[in-house]
């Protein structure tokens, strides 16, 4: 009996340890992998929105709090420590699932450029929008207070009607939150 | 004592070198020799997690009661091991892409419980700090002399660099599955022939 005892005990301490310690290096590498992750992911969306900035807006991302729930990443683009844009995502539901677009918008909350960081649309297909250069560059220019809608004063590319929708309503969705983001950021 | 540390040392980069000698830890072997980079990577992995846990099992030796000890040192393995792909991931990310699930399968390669089993449980720690450090090394060793031949005749560069002449065909088969399990054979058989004159 006191030998099952021991053993019970040795193992239970093993285990608490091994949770102790594996809790502190994950919080300690938490912001890193973060980092990382996104850095592969956005940083080259990021480079592709904002015409020209100087600083790291992965590193200086900013959580915002848009509700209980909802919290979204904010990437902002300084130049000479001036911030002159900031970039997030915007979420459309194609036809294979979400369709998240990343939205540069200048300070007046005009685009300056977006683009596709992940979707699933079917290859050949869906893709044709969201690899065309013309289609994507519409957004240029609009912004708060413009429509954004298929048909009115998006074009959509011939045979990716489902895709360019998506990619407008992600455009759409990104730009009604733009005033409590910028509030936000400051 | 100084005699007994460097053998312990030495022994496992010639004489019991893991994945020649014991043919133990070949899941990384034939996976991750693709690239020096990634055979290095992982060798330095495998080092790390077998210099804690040995050291760690030793230190404890004592405590663990012989009954549960297999589950103890696979506590203790897993543990580094999530160390490991944690501290990956956050300082060398792209490493963590090209290893993936090859870093968590560190605790099923049997080279960190078969040290802990054979001799971190009976020996004292720096010893065991020797023996840990030894066979990672070889393992590295092991893992990066595959890699270079994998590499440069494959792929045609070393640690990415192009060092081929232009008209070089890279034989592709050594990329792939079958072509590890070849070049593993015939390192095998250079190992025994060599061990073979020894006797």
């Amino acid at each position: 009996m006191r030998n099952i005892l021991k053993l019970i005990v040795v193992l239970t301490a093993f285990c608490v340890g091994s949770a102790f310690s594996l809790a502190f290096v994950r919080q300690a590498t938490k912001e890193r992998i973060e980092y990382q992750k996104l850095k592969i992911l956005v940083a080259p969306a990021v480079k592709a929105v904002f015409p020209s900035y100087d600083n790291d807006p992965i590193l200086e991302r900013i959580k915002v709090k848009l509700t209980e729930k909802e919290i979204i990443n904010v990437f902002p683009a300084k130049k000479a420590g001036n911030l002159i844009g900031i970039a997030y995502e915007g979420i459309g539901s194609g036809h294979g699932g979400a369709v998240e677009v990343l939205i540069g918008i200048d300070l007046n909350g005009k685009i300056l450029g977006i683009k596709i960081v992940k979707h699933g649309e079917t290859p050949g297909i869906g893709t044709k929008a969201t690899e065309s250069v013309e289609f994507l560059n519409q957004f240029k220019g609009k912004g708060v207070g413009s429509k954004l809608a298929v048909g009115e004063d998006i074009e959509a590319v011939s045979g990716a009607t489902e895709t360019s929708a998506a990619i407008t309503e992600a455009v759409r969705k990104a730009i009604e939150i733009f005033p409590k983001v910028k509030q936000e950021v400051g | 004592m100084e005699g007994r540390l460097v053998k312990e040392f030495t022994k496992g980069l010639w004489e019991e070198i893991p994945p020649f000698r014991f043919v133990l830890g070949l899941c990384p072997t034939l996976a991750c020799t693709t690239a020096v980079r990634d055979g290095i990577g992982m060798g330095l992995c495998l080092t790390f997690v077998l210099v804690c846990s040995n050291m760690l099992i030793s230190l404890l030796r004592k405590v663990i009661p012989s009954q549960v000890r297999i589950p103890c040192f696979i506590v203790v393995v897993a543990t580094f091991v999530i160390i490991v792909e944690l501290v990956t991931q956050a300082y060398f990310y792209p490493l963590y892409m090209a290893l993936g699930i090859f870093i968590p399968l560190i605790v099923v390669n049997c080279i960190p419980l078969g040290r802990a089993e054979a001799f971190a449980s009976k020996n004292a720690v720096i010893y065991s700090l020797a023996d840990g450090l030894g066979m990672g090394l070889g393992f590295t060793c092991s893992l990066t002399a595959l890699a270079i031949f994998r590499e440069i005749f494959g792929k045609g560069t070393l640690l990415y660099h192009h060092i081929m002449w232009s008209g070089f065909e890279p034989f592709a088969f050594l990329q792939k599955p079958p072509g590890a399990f070849v070049c593993l054979g015939l390192m095998l058989g250079i190992m025994n022939l060599i061990g073979s004159g020894e006797k």
